[in-house]
């Protein structure tokens, strides 16, 4: 009985130790705690997370209403009394309109990024998993899409569709469709081959089951990578649509249509556009970098 | 990943170049808004034609649009008859204020006394320019008929709808018959859309003929690229003497900005139709002359006359006095390019009567919530205005918004291009629309387009304003042929469309040309038609 007990202690004690030993290496190997490790991509989590605040706190933080105008006060330079950032061509506070801004800008980006993100994952999953002639219908689809450029597959999208949020959302979601569905296709193609895919059609798993509850989840970092850097483009893109009007209508502000208001001011006035730009600069950078380092900490193969 | 990178570095580089935009122009940022508008309007209307002239050279003038059309009958827009009235002559003219008549191709005409029989004497010895279907052969009498009626059968724009027949009455004599009488004929034969034109190369060249016109003007066209430029050379020969230049070029420059920049550079001599900034630009630059002279032109916002809330006059009060117009139009011509306005007539055209303008309601708001809520909407109201997606108009929308939003009317803005909104228009679809209205001085082609009964469905009426008296003075003005009489009927009608409240009439716009130093003897008219070579002038140009 009591070398039983005493053996048991030992073994216990062994145990704790190599448990503890175990949860100290995961730590340190956690997704976050190796991000956190990464300096740049802390840099843009913080600009990221900023940004979001702003957007979600918008009517707190905005000493204005965005769109209300006082004509006689046009122009007025920042550090201008109670304008922080000055203000626009109609009086309108240019730090109430690029904080409301900034909502626009990220629910787009984000949305867009959603939209193609899910029917594109969709796709590439299908694609992949079926192959043959669903796998070359669907990616020669694909391609047809991305012959299109980017921006004049949008154009033609919101010339179709009209003005407004939900629309400029649907447009650039559609032109974020083919990329997603190409990077979700080339992991499937790797993960379907793996062991423990066989393992499972062996034990007669459904196809459905094998899709969503096997491959998906192994083949998801490349698409989580994939999708940050894709918000840090779906702002520059919805920020093209604005610049050329066929954006959100007015007069609600987005980055994009700031900067196309300051566009005929640039000589008088080049803060307008100055500082709408510098915010889309600011974000896409904050979205790249945080992108950049979860592709590190996510993809093994890229340590150094 | 080196992509992306390379793309942060380009959006980067973006914004330190537009940073440096911010430094290099931060000195002229003192000088907006208020100062601008209210201080220096150099209105002079004219570059000086001292010295002797100087023949020879070329001048490049830039189009604010792009000219598609140059057959006569078909042209839609002012900049295509820019070049077709370079090209072609008239019969008759106006001279460089606007103000009378004076002989081109025809050198004398009578007016029956129904109004409805016109004889013109046509000018002996006139040759029209060669061609590859006629070798510059004379100019006569079966000419002049053959273009008028044509004009009056196939214009697109009906530029000559009231003429029945044009005849040939003897070598150099044409009788013209009216549908009814009509006193607007004689201004409509000044529209480069009824210029005179050879059949030779009319039925020779068919459809293409608008891009080989030909006609008796001072100068002939050489080549012409669609959306690049079009070349005229000198017509030796013009019967009102030689041109002085012997070259003219209509580049295609449709950004404001950009034109004042080839202005700058020397790319071009004449920039028009200058807008915002770079009014400034001109003003700024000492080897530069802006020309601003007022234009026969009404900015409007016009309500829908017959369904929906702005059938109720007292709506349309209530949202006319809403909006603080002065604040307004310096808001939108921060640089001083347009004038407050009032009436739906520009104060250039001799129908104008001043002392309606107090007739207007002014900036209430308070009155404006008292007689939505006596309306029956004092909860709020929604409303969908249509306008053409060109940047003053959009503005325009956005303060229109704004203002209306204080008094709790919400406004949804559908911007659309040209032919979509003409189409809306036209159709009376919505409930207010935005746009502008600019022709000639004669109250006829303001009043009888925007408010008479015909006019229903033409885009000048598309609201359905109608107004039996109105049109009863309308159609007598017509009929009358002395000036004061039209005048008299003009105003009296003027003064029964404003009681009405059909829109808001907010702004008349100046036409604002940048000119070259070495320009001169350039007249700027207030239709904002270019005439090179008039009795009146004859422009030449210094190296």
């Amino acid at each position: 009985m009591a070398d039983i007990t005493k053996t048991t202690s030992a073994d216990a004690l062994g145990l704790d130790a190599q448990a503890e030993m175990l949860k100290t290496e995961r730590r340190a190997n956690n997704v976050w705690n190796k991000l956190k490790r990464n300096k740049t991509a802390m840099i843009g989590l913080v600009i990221v997370v900023v940004m979001v605040f702003i957007a979600v706190f918008a009517p707190v933080l905005a000493p204005y209403d965005p769109n209300e105008i006082h004509p006689l006060d046009a122009f007025l330079k920042p550090f201008s009394e109670g304008h922080i950032f000055g203000t626009d061509q109609f009086g309108r506070d240019l730090l109430s309109r690029v904080i409301y801004g900034a909502r626009v800008s990220l629910i787009v980006a984000a949305g867009g990024t959603l939209v193609g993100g899910v029917i594109g994952v969709l796709l590439g999953l299908i694609a992949g998993f079926m192959g043959g002639i669903v796998d070359s219908v669907i990616m020669r689809i694909m391609d047809g899409f991305l012959s299109f450029p980017f921006v004049l597959l949008s154009i033609i999208l919101m010339t179709v569709l009209g003005q407004g949020l939900i629309n400029v959302i649907i447009a650039i979601g559609i032109g974020n469709i083919p990329s997603f569905a190409r990077v979700v296709r080339g992991e499937v193609h790797i993960v379907k081959n793996e062991e423990y895919c066989n393992a499972c059609r062996v034990i007669g798993v459904s196809n459905t089951r094998l899709l969503f509850t096997h491959i998906l989840p192994n083949a998801i970092s490349p698409i989580i990578v994939y999708a940050t850097l894709n918000v840090a483009s779906a702002i520059i893109s919805e920020a093209a649509l604005s610049f050329l009007g066929l954006g959100i209508a007015a007069p609600t502000a987005s980055w994009g249509s700031i900067l196309r208001e300051g566009k005929s001011s640039l000589t008088t006035a080049p803060f307008v556009a100055t500082i709408s730009g510098a915010f889309i600069l600011i974000t896409v950078l904050g979205f790249n970098l945080f992108g950049d380092g979860i592709r590190d900490v996510l993809d093994p193969k890229m340590k150094q | 990943m080196k992509k992306r990178f390379l793309a942060l570095a380009l959006v980067a580089s973006m914004c330190v170049s537009l940073a440096a935009c911010g430094n290099s122009g931060s000195k002229e940022t003192e000088g907006t808004a208020a100062n601008s508008s209210a201080s220096e309007t150099t209105a002079s209307g004219q570059t000086e034609a001292e010295g002797d002239p100087v023949k020879g050279g070329t001048l490049t003038i830039s189009l604010s649009a792009s000219p598609s059309k140059l057959d006569p009958i078909h042209y839609s827009g002012t900049y295509e008859s820019q070049i077709i009235k370079e090209v072609c002559d008239t019969l008759i003219e106006y001279n460089s204020d606007l103000s009378e008549y004076v002989p081109a191709l025809a050198t004398d005409w009578t007016v029956s006394d129904d109004g409805i029989t016109y004889v013109f004497n046509i000018r002996q010895g006139v040759k029209f320019q060669k061609g590859k279907y006629q070798d510059g052969r004379e100019m006569t009498a079966e000419d002049v008929a053959y273009s008028l009626n044509r004009s009056g059968e196939l214009s697109d724009s009906n530029r000559l709808s009231m003429l029945d027949k044009a005849e040939a009455t003897g070598d150099y004599e044409v009788t013209c018959t009216l549908k009814s009488a009509n006193s607007s004929f004689l201004t409509a034969l000044t529209d480069g859309g009824n210029a005179i034109v050879p059949k030779e190369e009319v039925e020779g060249w068919g459809d293409d003929f608008g891009s080989h016109l030909i006609g008796t003007g001072p100068f002939a066209m050489e080549s012409f690229q669609l959306d690049q430029q079009a070349v005229l050379k000198k017509n030796a020969d013009y019967w009102m003497g030689e041109p002085n230049l012997d070259e003219v070029i209509f580049k295609v420059i449709t950004d404001s900005t950009q034109a004042a920049n080839a202005l700058q550079t020397g790319e071009v001599d004449i920039a028009m139709d200058l807008k915002g900034e770079s009014v400034q630009k001109v003003k700024d630059n000492a080897d530069l002359t802006l020309l601003e002279t007022p234009g026969l032109h009404v900015a409007y916002v016009y309500f829908n006359m017959e369904q929906g809330p702005t059938a109720d006059i007292k709506v349309r009060k209530a949202l006319i006095e809403a909006v603080n117009v002065e604040e307004m139009v310096s808001s939108l011509y921060k640089y001083g390019e347009a004038q407050n306005a009032s009436l739906p007539l520009p104060p250039g055209s001799w129908g104008y009567d001043a002392s309606l303008e107090s007739k207007v309601p002014g900036y209430d708001p308070e009155d404006a919530k008292k007689l939505l809520a006596e309306a029956g909407y004092g909860d709020g109201l929604t409303l969908d205005l249509y306008i053409s997606d060109t940047e003053v108009r959009q503005n325009m929308a956005v303060l229109l918004q704004a203002y209306w939003a204080q008094v709790g009317v919400t406004l949804n803005i559908h911007a659309s291009e040209w032919g979509t909104f003409s189409e809306v228009a036209m159709s009376n679809n919505a409930d207010v629309y935005g746009m502008s209205w600019t022709w000639y001085p004669d109250p006829y082609f303001f009043l009888n387009k925007l408010f008479s009964t015909e006019e229903w469905g033409g885009i000048g009426n598309g609201q359905h304003y109608s107004n039996a008296k109105v049109d009863e003075l309308l159609q007598k003005a017509l009929e009358a042929t002395e000036q004061s009489d039209r005048a008299d009927y003009y105003k009296q009608a003027l003064a029964l469309i404003v009681d009405d409240l059909p829109g808001l009439f907010y702004a008349n716009e100046n036409v604002i040309y940048g000119v070259d130093g070495r320009v001169h003897d350039f007249i700027q008219r207030a239709d904002g038609t270019i005439k090179l070579v008039t009795p009146e002038n004859n422009v030449w140009v210094t190296d």
